[in-house]
């Protein structure tokens, strides 16, 4: 039996735990800038109010208290995710971590009631421990699981089994295809076309002509539906194998100099990471986003590197002089990144014969002691010239009404009388 | 000749628990030993002190000074466990319409007391009518003494 935890409207949720007063309004969290409506809590659902709706639609509603419209806030979700699936991991050994609020489970074989008993434990514990409330759904396979997952976070109190033909089936015909995990705006369309507009439909197709139709992913959904389980649980995340760090700016920027810091700034951030995960990247490449109205791609710039390396102020060197090159003065962009790949073993280094090679321990040495020390104060308590002078910069983006981080910052602790 | 048959019994090994072994970079010096290596220990980990369960702890502030009584001044961190029960006569952290409060935890057969620890502060009988949770439940103090 698959089972599939999902926390009930997550980033609002965490929000919540820390500040219970914004549950009195319907709350939305907002995407990064501030532009649109990434989360909503309960209340907010129940008005309407839809994902992906642009902020300024309820900027009203907001200034008038009718509703709650905060930033988000990454480092705490992160944080509170992690508890929640530390919590999980003893549910059953077989976990996949499936997104940062979801995680699939492979459950030992039981008597329905028994699989019942054990998730509302589970979600109890979960909402004891951490204050997230979350949704459990069970079922033959990953497939029906996510059904059974939005059946329980509708109607019935958290936590959903589907387990017998009969019910399976009666349950595929009140589902809508878009509704079924796998299958896309277009793949439905598709099958409208052809006269299927229900999953229990789906489940009578023929296994050939849906091969043909949707290829071996759309079969794979097919027999899923018909409780034949195809998707495995996935082990543990192996390291990545690619880093990307872009975000867009508030307002658009036609500045070298800005431009350079911004990358700096993501080609660090970027390099931290790929020190915690031991690695070291044989290539690096930047990007710069201009306008839409512009009608051109965003320009790209890929660097081999001559040895792989971590050691941020080359990867830096580097990702400056790509951006120099792909600067057009009189264009204004609006995103810019840096893509780390190609990545090797710390530890089992490749070097090229021919390349100069300028590794030192000291700069290992040099940049594991950074990192502990940015771990330990501050993300930017040692920062790179390159980054720019402290504080907001015009490229950062704007978070106007951003909750503390309770979890990960001594200075934002909550703080009770 | 087949080779005779015996019972094995195979014992699974248990790789939950680390253990953790000494290792010594001291170079093994013929003549006197020394007597510190005898005394290797492992050093120690607060986190591992303090802290039962990582994923239902959360570290809070103290604003105020209704605690006074139970060692918890102004400033001071507490380590609070959201995985333990509320018993009678914990230090809880509880939210009162909205509010975040430190307070002592009196459970009474039909009702429930909140108590400060400074005679300043009266006792808060909680209304059934109100929105209150215990948010938490207080397992350490830390107090900066210099």
């Amino acid at each position: 039996m698959f089972a599939l935890v999902d926390c009930n409207n997550f980033f609002a949720s965490c929000e919540l735990v820390f500040n219970p007063l914004l549950d009195k309004k319907p709350l939305v969290i907002l995407s990064n800038n501030d532009g649109c409506i990434i989360a909503r809590s309960q209340k907010a659902k129940q008005i309407g109010i839809k994902m992906g709706d642009p902020a300024f639609l309820y900027r009203d509603q907001a200034a008038r208290g009718e509703i709650g419209m905060i930033s988000s806030n990454f480092a705490l979700y992160a944080d509170m995710s992690r508890r929640v699936m530390e919590v999980l991991s003893s549910f059953s050994p077989d976990m996949e971590l499936y997104s940062i609020d979801e995680a699939f489970f492979l459950l030992d074989d039981a008597p329905d009631e028994i699989l019942v008993k054990q998730a509302v434990a589970m979600r109890g514990k979960i909402k004891q421990w951490t204050g997230i409330p979350v949704s459990i759904g069970m079922a033959p396979t990953k497939t029906l699981a996510k059904i059974a997952n939005e059946m329980a976070k509708k109607e019935l109190g958290g936590v959903c089994i589907l387990s017998e033909p009969a019910a399976i089936q009666s349950h595929l015909a009140k589902t809508a295809l878009i509704d079924v995990w796998g299958v896309g705006r277009r793949t439905a369309e598709q099958l409208k076309r052809k006269g299927i507009y229900t999953a229990a439909q789906l489940t009578e197709a023929d296994d050939a002509w849906i091969r043909k139709l949707l290829g071996v992913t759309g079969l794979q959904t097919v027999l899923e539906l018909r409780g034949i389980p195809c998707l495995q649980i996935l082990e543990e995340e192996e390291k990545k194998k690619s880093i990307l760090c872009s975000r867009s700016f508030p307002s658009q920027i036609g500045d070298l100099v800005l431009l350079q810091e911004a990358v700096a700034s993501f080609t660090s951030h970027a390099a931290e990471k790929l020190r915690a995960q031991k690695s070291l990247a044989g290539f690096l490449s930047v990007f710069l986003s201009p306008p839409l109205s512009e009608k051109t791609d965003s320009y790209n710039c890929h660097i081999q590197l001559p040895n792989p390396t971590s050691y941020t102020p080359e990867l830096i060197a580097l990702a400056r002089e790509g951006i120099a090159q792909l600067f057009r003065p009189g264009l204004f962009y609006k995103r810019a990144g840096v893509l780390l790949g190609d990545f090797s073993d710390e530890d089992h280094v490749q070097n090229d014969l021919m390349a100069p090679n300028d590794f030192s321990p000291q700069k290992t040495e040099a940049m594991k002691i950074l990192d502990q020390i940015n771990a330990r104060y501050d993300k930017a308590a040692i920062r790179f010239a390159a980054q720019g002078k402290k504080g907001k910069r015009p490229w950062q983006s704007s978070r106007s009404n951003v909750s503390p981080n309770f979890t990960t910052n001594w200075n934002d602790l909550l703080k009770v009388k | 000749m087949p080779l005779k048959s015996r019972e094995l019994t195979f014992y699974k090994s248990n790789l939950s628990k680390k253990c953790a072994l000494p290792f010594f970079l001291e170079p093994v010096r013929a003549g006197f030993p020394s007597f510190a290596d005898n005394y290797f220990e492992q050093s120690l980990d607060l986190n591992e002190h303090l802290i039962q369960h990582p994923a239902a702890t959360f570290f809070v502030r103290v604003e105020g000074d209704s605690m006074q009584g139970a060692g918890i001044q102004k400033q001071d961190i507490l380590i609070v466990d959201r995985s333990l029960l509320p018993t009678n006569g914990k230090i809880v952290i509880a939210i009162i319409n909205g509010e975040f409060t430190v307070k002592r935890i009196r459970v009474f057969q039909e009702k429930i007391v909140l108590e400060a620890e400074n005679p300043n502060y009266t006792p808060i009988q909680i209304d059934p009518n109100w929105d209150f949770q215990v948010w938490g439940v207080v397992t350490y103090v830390i107090h900066k003494a210099v």
